[in-house]
């Protein structure tokens, strides 16, 4: 990696932990009630809905209310599409989406993937993207904060029934935590150059006398959540690498502080729940160690350039003229460095947006991206999404542990027993099961095949990239796959779901389990999980349990196209 | 045809709801009921 990608990410980093540990104090007042102004505010909307915020519920309540709350999020955003050609807000006209699209869709902005197989600008009347997606936007990524926060409250309970009140909770995370930071971002953007607005998609002419449309709409207010909920479904077809989605440099790099700038905070605000701040530092500095690592790894495999076209002599070195390297598929605007930390990043995380199409990587830096989601994007990972996801592999870390020094296995003070490895394994089991059937499937039937643009092993990546993608919750798109039909909506819509709630289940009844137990004080015998081994025992984890499902397929894919590239 | 993905959607509720079920009686104690 060059000096500028080293500085660049150092400045991420450190900007991103500044901003982070401020926002955990504000995230952690609000969801404990403890925000005075909220509640008063809040209290004529219980009084109206009927809700008493004092009263709490268990687990399988406090999912039933997720469930519903979703199902009708679903409703809503499938009717809207349905409906759209009688709709108002739709300047261009479009008519209704079709059947299998607006499921798809539907399933993907309900479950904080937002899968697009459809294109924004040619489908998607303005209502349809501001009260559909847009709120969808909200909504999903509140489920994830409340999840995780109820996980929390697991372990900082003790010989209690109750995970909190789902209502107040959600509401909580949307109108106090995600709406203020959008609406300053959105602004923000707004300075950028990111456009705003409800008018007909204008004509113009170019220099070269032809003429072009230029698509319009209220792009910056949902850019704002896109980026900050973990979304990533982009207003417009080419997602972040639009000029009117992405205009500068430096909207360039806020977006990806964005993206990991609530992930990063919950970590601050699990160490502040649990009562141990250097909790939330050792999760946080797993996630940086093998955040860094991907980051070198991508940005040098980009770097390396194509040998296909070094062979026809073009120089492909970084010099004072040139960013050198692999430049297909990339803006001009960001160059390998950019394009390469925002494919990590919105990989890592469960966002999804994209500058640069992942599909025109090389198959090594391709593969960064799409071994992040395999790891079920606990890397920061998406909003809630990422931190209980990489709290069921500490729960895993602390058995393995004690499987090894022969201790009954505790983590904070909570017995690990029979009943949470179960739903560990169901949590960590689940999405490689909807990823490798959805794969094996696709390429053995006539249907999942006619999507595939390039035959061999770069077709086989495209498949499990989408896989990969819709059932762990990413929404990012290889691209090369023609996705939008009614067999990949439906399978892909399938894993989306499925990839949600199978993981939100057993996390729930882990919470309800842990909250139930005593917390023991820790001993001398006790497994310290704050330190330095903690965290090395944390990745190997992650590491191993996490891609070893992937390593056969992934050596059909991408693996196999980088050896037949470089044997060349 | 918007029931076939309506039924099929909420088919999916239901086998979420099901896992759900399951993991509830796999909780030793039954808890987690308020």
């Amino acid at each position: 990696m060059s000096g500028p990608a080293w500085l660049q990410l150092a400045v991420f980093l450190g900007l991103l932990i500044a901003l982070a540990w401020p926002l955990a104090r504000a995230i952690d007042a609000v969801m404990a009630g403890r925000f005075a102004l909220g509640q008063r505010l809040e209290a004529p909307l219980w009084q109206l809905a009927g809700i008493q915020p004092g009263q709490e519920s268990g687990w399988l309540r406090y999912l039933l209310g997720l469930l519903v709350f979703n199902g009708l999020g679903l409703l809503a955003v499938y009717a809207l599409q349905r409906m759209q050609h009688v709709l108002p807000l739709n300047p261009q006209g479009f008519g209704a989406v079709t059947p299998d699209s607006a499921f798809n869709t539907a399933i993907s902005f309900m479950a904080n993937t937002n899968w697009q197989g459809y294109g924004g600008e040619s489908t998607m009347g303005y209502l349809v993207q501001m009260l559909g997606l847009t709120v969808q936007n909200f909504l999903s990524a509140a489920t994830g904060l409340v999840v995780v926060i109820a996980l929390v409250r697991g372990f900082s309970r003790h010989s209690a029934k109750a995970i909190g009140n789902v209502w107040v909770d959600l509401t909580r995370a949307t109108v106090w935590v995600l709406l203020p930071l959008s609406l300053l971002l959105a602004l923000f953007f707004v300075s950028q150059g990111v456009i705003q607005n409800l008018s007909a998609y204008l004509q113009a002419s170019t220099l070269e006398g032809g003429a072009q449309t230029l698509a319009m709409g209220p792009v910056a207010s949902q850019l704002a959540i896109k980026m900050l909920g973990t979304n990533g479904g982009g207003f417009f077809n080419a997602n972040s690498a639009h000029p009117f989605e992405n205009p500068t440099a430096l909207a360039n790099f806020v977006q990806m502080m964005a993206i990991f700038l609530i992930p990063a905070a919950l970590c601050f605000v699990f160490g502040r729940m649990v009562g141990d701040r250097r909790q939330g530092w050792a999760v946080l500095a797993a996630m940086v160690v093998m955040f860094v690592g991907f980051v070198v790894a991508a940005t040098t495999f980009e770097q390396q350039g194509n040998p296909v076209l070094a062979a026809l002599g073009v120089d492909q070195a970084a010099s004072a003229w040139q960013a050198g390297g692999n430049m297909e598929g990339k803006e001009l605007r960001f160059g390998i460095n950019a394009s390469s930390l925002f494919a990590v990043v919105t990989t890592a995380a469960s966002c999804g947006a994209v500058n640069a199409m992942h599909d025109s990587f090389t198959p090594l830096g391709g593969m960064a991206p799409m071994v992040l989601m395999q790891l079920g994007e606990v890397v920061f990972g998406g909003v809630g999404a990422g931190l209980y996801g990489m709290l069921v592999f500490a729960i895993m870390a602390v058995f393995i542990a004690g499987l090894m020094i022969g201790r009954t296995p505790a983590y904070l003070g909570k017995k690990i027993e029979a009943h949470e490895m179960r739903m560990v394994a169901i949590a960590v089991l689940v999405t490689p099961l909807l990823v490798l059937l959805g794969t094996a499937l696709a390429v053995t039937t006539e249907a999942g095949r006619a999507g595939i643009q390039d035959p061999g092993a770069h077709g086989f990546s495209e498949v499990l990239y989408a896989l990969t993608s819709a059932a762990n919750n990413n929404g990012s798109a290889f691209a090369g796959l023609s996705a939008n039909t009614p067999f990949y909506n439906v399978l892909l819509g399938l894993a989306m779901l499925f990839g949600r709630f199978g993981v939100i289940v057993p996390v729930l009844a882990m919470a309800g389990s842990l909250a139930a137990k005593q917390r023991a004080a820790a001993t001398d015998g006790t497994l310290p999980t704050h330190g330095p081994l903690f965290v090395a025992l944390l990745i190997g984890t992650v590491l191993l349990v996490g891609l070893l499902n992937y390593v056969p397929a992934l050596a059909l894919g991408p693996v196999a196209e980088h050896l037949m590239l470089w044997a060349r | 045809m918007d029931f076939i993905y309506l039924g099929l959607a909420a088919a999916c509720g239901l086998v979420v709801w099901g896992l759900a079920c399951l993991c509830q009686r796999l909780q030793p104690t039954g808890g987690g009921r308020s």
